[in-house]
Order: C-alpha cells, then structure tokens, then sequence
C-alpha cells in the first residue's frame, strides 16, 4: 500500500504496517490508524494571524498550524475553536 | 466495451444533442423570465428525464435541484398515474415535504410523449419573486413552521393537453404578492418545457423510439461504469467534515464519507436536530447536494445523468437538520443548510481525491458559502415590489487548486447585474462594489477575492425598504484552505445604522472607506431588518481558501497582488514573508529569504 496524503505526505507499507511520513524529509510521523494530527507538531496563533479581516473570529477561534516534527514544513492550517 | 447497442459516433452525437436541449431551455428561460433572478442572475434549472424520473440530461446549473426535479416526476407519477397523464399536459410542484426544496423555487414538470407513449419528462425551476411566505420573496427568517413559508403545492395540472388552466394559474399567482412577476415567470418555464418537448419528440421522429430509449439507458450505463471505476481507483477510507451554522444558537452539521470499492457513502449521523427556524433540509435535499458535489469533482466530464446517483448512498436521521420532519420550517434551506452540504461533501471529496495519485491534482480548496440579502419596498417608480435577491454570492472568491490560484470573484452557478442596472431599478446607490483586500485566503496558490458592497438608500419614496438576512451565518462560512493554506475571510453582513453618508453623497463626495461613512455597526443574524435613510449595508461574500503554504509562494505572485491591490504591503510582509522596496514595489529577495527564515522559526517557537 502506498499513495500520497496530501501535498506533502504519503501512506506506505512496512514491517506489516501502515505509516504516514513526510515526503519531504522521510520523517515517519504515525502509523495509519493513529490520527497523524495528534503526532505533529502543532502550535496556535490568533485569527488575524491569517489577515486583518479575521478580527470577526478573536475570542471564538485560533489559528491552527500542524508542521512535520522532522523538517517544519507546514502541513495544515485551519481555524480551529478556542477551547 | 462500454457501450453495448449502440455504436460510439452515434452515442456522442445524440447525448451532446441531449444535453444541447437542457441548455437551450436555459436560454428559454434567460429571455422570457419576467424577474431579474432568472433573465440576469440564472437563478434557474432545466433538465431532463426518462419516463421513471431518473435523471436523462442533468444540463449545467444545479446539481441538487436536478435530483430534487427527479424525486418532483416521480411524485407526479404517484399521485396521477399514467393514465391521467395526457400529452401536452404540463404540472406543477414546490411542496418540499414531496420534492421541492423550498416553496419559491417552483418546479414546472412536462411529461414528453412520442406516438402517445410517454418517454421521457422535461422539469424546470425558477425562484419565483414571491410565493405568498410571511416575509416577501420566500426566506422568512421568522417562520417557525412551513405554514408560514407560503403555498404548498402537492402536484397539479397547470396545463391540459396543451391548455392553461386559467382558474388554477390565477389562484396561484393571486396568493402572491406580485401576480404579475410571478405570472410571467411560470409562463417562462412553460415555455422552456414546451421547447424541451418540441426538441426531444424532433429527436424521436428522427431516430425512433428504440433508438433513442436505448440512448437514454446506455448515456447512465456509461456514467455510472467509468464513475464506478473512478473510484475503484482511489484508496479506500473514512473522511469528515464539521460546519456549524448560528441560527439562535449553534447548529452543527457532521458528515462522515466512506468509501468501500466503489462505493460512495455519505453518512450525516451526529448532525443536529431541526430547530424551529427555516435552515432545516428535505432529505432530497440533502441527496441533492451530494450528488451535486460528486458531479463536479469526479464527473464533471461525463454524460451528467443518474449514473453519478447510482455509486452513492445518503444516511441522514430523520428529524435532523439535513433531513426534516413535517412541519419545520424550510424557507432558507437551500442557501444555509443547503449549501453547508454542498460544501461538506465537497470537503470529504477532496480529502479523499487527497490520497489518489491520479486525482490529487484536481483539487480546489472547498467553499462554505456567504450571507446574502434580499429587499422588497416601494421603488423609485413609485411600484411596490418584492424585488431584489442581492445575489452577492455569486460574486464569491473561488478555491485555490494544486497549480493555481482561485477566481477572483468566480461565484458559482449564479451571475449578478452590473451596480448600474441595480440603481437604476432599485431604489439603491452603490458606495462600491469591488474585490475586498486581503479577503483571499493565503497560500503557495491563494484563494480567489471575494467582494465587498456597500449600498444605501436613494430616491426611495417611503424612506425605507425592508431587507432579510440569509445566506450561511456563522463565523466560518468562506473559503477554507489546504495543506497549509490559509482560510478565506469570513462572509459578512454588516447595517450601519446613522451613518453621514447621506450628507457625503449630498456634498458631491463618494465615500469608499467604512470609516468614513461612520455610524453604529450591526452583525446581521438571520432576520428581517428595515434599510432607513442614513443606513448603509455592507456585504463581504465568501472568498476563497488558499493552497500549500504562503511562505512557499512565488514572490512576483505577491508583488503582482498588492500592484492589484488584492494584498496589502502589510500582509505581503507577515503572511507571504515578502518584501517589497519603493513604489514599484520590488521584490527584495534576500530580505524575503530572511523574513520567511524568521516568520516560520517564530512560528515553532509559539504556544504550542
Ligand atoms: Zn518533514
């Protein structure tokens, strides 16, 4: 088994096992059935972060960035609830 | 071989013809409708049918109102029976607990008969300009039952055997608050069915009834064999998506697709409950705006027919906002509810498509819709009229895809008038209309401008004209972005209540900036509002989400965007890292190495 996941990772097999890595740097993230969100680094900014005519969504949502743990390259960015 | 009686030349040449009906009952409708929502904004669908209701020539507007017009044949059959069908009959629908998905939209439904066999069906909608609702032209923010919603009509004949029914036309349209506007529009979809009919019975006596059935069969066979293996290819897997729509209070909407071999399911469990106020959906509804997101993302190159039915399966609880029981309120489903599907779906597709090799590069970074506003008062001439659908949205910011950039205002089905033919109909004046700066979201490809309106009273003779607030509210109801790319700006409606725009007008100036106008700011929910004299009402549509990361865009992309004025200097530098020297605004490249170096390590510094 092997397709991409994205722009910037892919699915592949291994050992028997699923895994999502970076294409970008080979870094091996989780194994398919894990949620690879949860193993990403992850880091949280205001929404005006993303432009000045997000000042609607202070206070109600963050800006949430996932980047690979083994080069930086950004992988997701969505506005998320403030918990 | 896919196509098993007929032979291939035969098979293109009659389902392009086929499908050149649909579009010639589109221009029936463009230059006979009696409102601006079907001539200029194509507020509008025509398509055609087999003799069972499935799906012959979806044509090339709205995929949910082409399932719906379907599910509208198959209850005529039901409650007339063939032998109550007579040639050159034609009937008329818009109960949505049946088929329809609000009562404005009204579906006009032609049976087409060839040697007095029935083979085939022909349906049409337009938003009618009122329908007798609570609140005029249809979206009744108040209603919290579909009794004041408008006429329910179940099913009836509006022409037999190719006369009007004059008594059941008058009782119509005299229950609206515009018969004539309403009268005219009805006659426009008759027409389209009667052009629909002539052409297809032409095609009949040219090539013979076994021909042509066999035709109509093979065109879905087709589509449904190539989609089928279309998403064979892709990986098996399990996406979703959430949207929450504020409609005195949250209310959330949940999809889950899986896909298994080659099949489609789209399954809404964990939305929530209908609420007492018209965002609540039909269940066909909600098929329909399924089947409209699969048409435009894995088939739009296809004979557009039942085929992109047949892989799906739609689970929605009854009693849910995407699947309504009897009698909650529907009147502003199709642009809140309606369109949170439409982008839900499109939001799994496009996760899935994702993880395909092949068709990963057809990507665009899904839309969750606008707000949108409709007015009706006395005009400049003195006429009072349930008038204008402002029909923004069509102006919306598309998505970005893998290779480039959204549509700057690239809308989707509908089209809007130009300001001039606004003004001079309405008793309206424009302080702008233009694409919004740094609306778009950001990206390696960003998303597509949405714009921005500002308008306000002129010459209207009572001083005031009542306006509804629909569309998406929420706070995330706009473009969203992929793989790093930024979401679009929200969409938003604004009255600014006391504002001197009146006296700037008055004094020979033209106020462009929200500052200057001034006044007391209101976020409109879903209601109704009264646009007085020294009120202005901005609209921001959505605009859309941007693809890949911004720091990996093209610096002279960016230049080019603050040159149009689509970025500022401000976000060129924080968000794309780019800098830019002098009033030419060079690109400074080693400075923007090392300001895009700087904005990502600050970024893996910050609160985790
Ligand atoms: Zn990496």
């Amino acid at each position: 088994m092997s397709h991409p996941l994205g722009d910037s990772l892919e699915v592949y097999s291994d050992q028997g096992a699923n895994w999502v890595r970076c294409t970008r740097c080979s870094h091996v993230i989780a194994r398919l059935e894990e949620h690879w969100r949860k193993r990403c680094e992850r880091r949280t900014f205001p929404p005006t972060k993303a432009g000045p005519l997000m000042t609607i969504l202070v206070g109600h949502y963050v800006l949430q960035k996932l980047y690979c743990p083994g080069c930086g390259a950004l992988l997701e960015s969505d506005m998320v609830e403030q918990s | 071989m896919l196509i098993r009686n007929v032979d291939p030349i035969t098979f293109e040449v009659l389902s392009h013809r086929l499908h050149q009906i649909t579009r010639e009952m589109g221009i029936t409708l463009e230059r006979t409708g009696g409102t601006v929502t079907t001539t200029q904004q194509h507020d509008y669908n025509a398509s055609l049918y087999r003799p069972d209701g499935e799906i012959m020539a979806a044509g090339e507007t709205y995929g949910h109102h082409v399932v719906c017009a379907g599910q509208a044949v198959k209850r005529i059959l039901e409650r007339f029976g063939k032998e109550e069908i007579y040639p050159d009959d034609i009937f008329l629908l818009n109960d949505p607990y049946l088929a329809a998905i609000h009562n404005p939209d009204v579906y006009i439904i032609c049976p087409i008969h060839h040697e007095n066999v029935l083979v085939g069906w022909s349906a049409t909608f337009v938003h009618v300009s009122d329908i007798g609702a609570m609140t005029p032209g249809g979206d009744s923010p108040e209603a919290t039952e579909i009794f004041q919603e408008g006429i329910r009509i179940p099913g009836i004949k509006l022409v037999e055997r190719g006369k009007l029914r004059r008594d059941v036309f008058d009782t119509i349209t005299h229950m609206t608050r515009q018969p004539e506007a309403v009268g005219l529009d009805l006659k426009c979809e008759i027409a389209a069915n009667n052009v629909a009919k002539a052409r297809l019975q032409a095609m009949y006596e040219q090539y013979g009834p076994e021909l042509m059935n066999a035709i109509s069969s093979e065109m879905i066979q087709y589509t449904e064999t190539i989609l089928r293996n279309r998403i064979r290819e892709i990986p098996d897997g399990v996406w979703s998506e959430r949207l929450t729509i504020e409609a005195d209070g949250p209310c959330k909407l949940t999809l889950t697709l899986r896909k298994e071999g080659e099949q489609l399911v789209f399954d809404f469990t964990g939305t929530d409950k209908q609420v007492r106020k018209g965002i609540n959906l039909p269940f066909h509804g909600t098929c329909g705006f399924c089947f409209g997101a699969v048409l435009y993302s894995l088939a739009y190159d296809l004979p557009k027919n039942h085929g992109v039915l047949r892989p799906m399966e739609v689970i929605a609880p009854k009693g849910t906002i995407v699947h309504v029981q009897y009698p909650g309120p529907i009147s502003m489903s199709t642009t809140s509810s309606g369109f949170g599907v439409g982008f839900l779906a499109s939001s799994v597709l496009m996760q899935m498509l994702a993880t395909s090799e092949k068709w990963r590069h057809e990507i665009v970074a899904p839309q969750a819709s606008h707000r949108n506003c409709r007015h009706s008062g006395v005009n400049q001439y003195g006429r009072y009229c349930p008038f204008i659908n402002m029909a923004h949205g069509a102006l919306d910011g598309n998505g970005a895809r893998v290779d480039r950039d959204g549509v700057d205002s690239g809308g989707s089905y509908m089209s809007v008038p130009n300001v001039e033919w606004m003004e001079l109909h309405y008793p309206l004046l424009y302080l702008f209309r233009r694409h919004a700066t740094d609306s778009a979201g950001a990206g390696k490809f960003r998303g597509g401008a949405g714009v921005e309106s500002a308008h306000m009273l002129h010459d209207a003779p009572e001083g005031k004209i009542r306006g509804v607030a629909y569309g998406v509210a929420g706070l995330r109801n706009s473009g969203h972005g992929m793989f790093g790319g930024n979401p679009g700006a929200p969409s938003v409606m604004v009255l600014l209540q006391n504002t001197n725009a009146n006296s700037l007008v008055g004094a020979n100036k033209s106020p462009v900036d929200l500052s200057e106008i001034g006044g007391e700011p209101n976020f409109l929910p879903y209601c109704n509002f009264e646009l007085k004299q020294n009120d202005v009402l901005y609209m921001r549509v959505a605009s859309g989400g941007g693809y890949g990361d911004p720091l990996e865009r093209d610096p002279e992309r960016v230049r080019g965007d603050v040159l149009t004025g689509l970025v500022s200097k401000a976000a060129a530098r924080e968000i794309y890292g780019v800098v830019l020297n002098g009033e030419g605004c060079q690109v400074d490249l080693a400075a923007t190495q090392a300001q895009r170096k700087k904005i990502r390590e600050e970024e893996l510094r910050g609160p985790q």
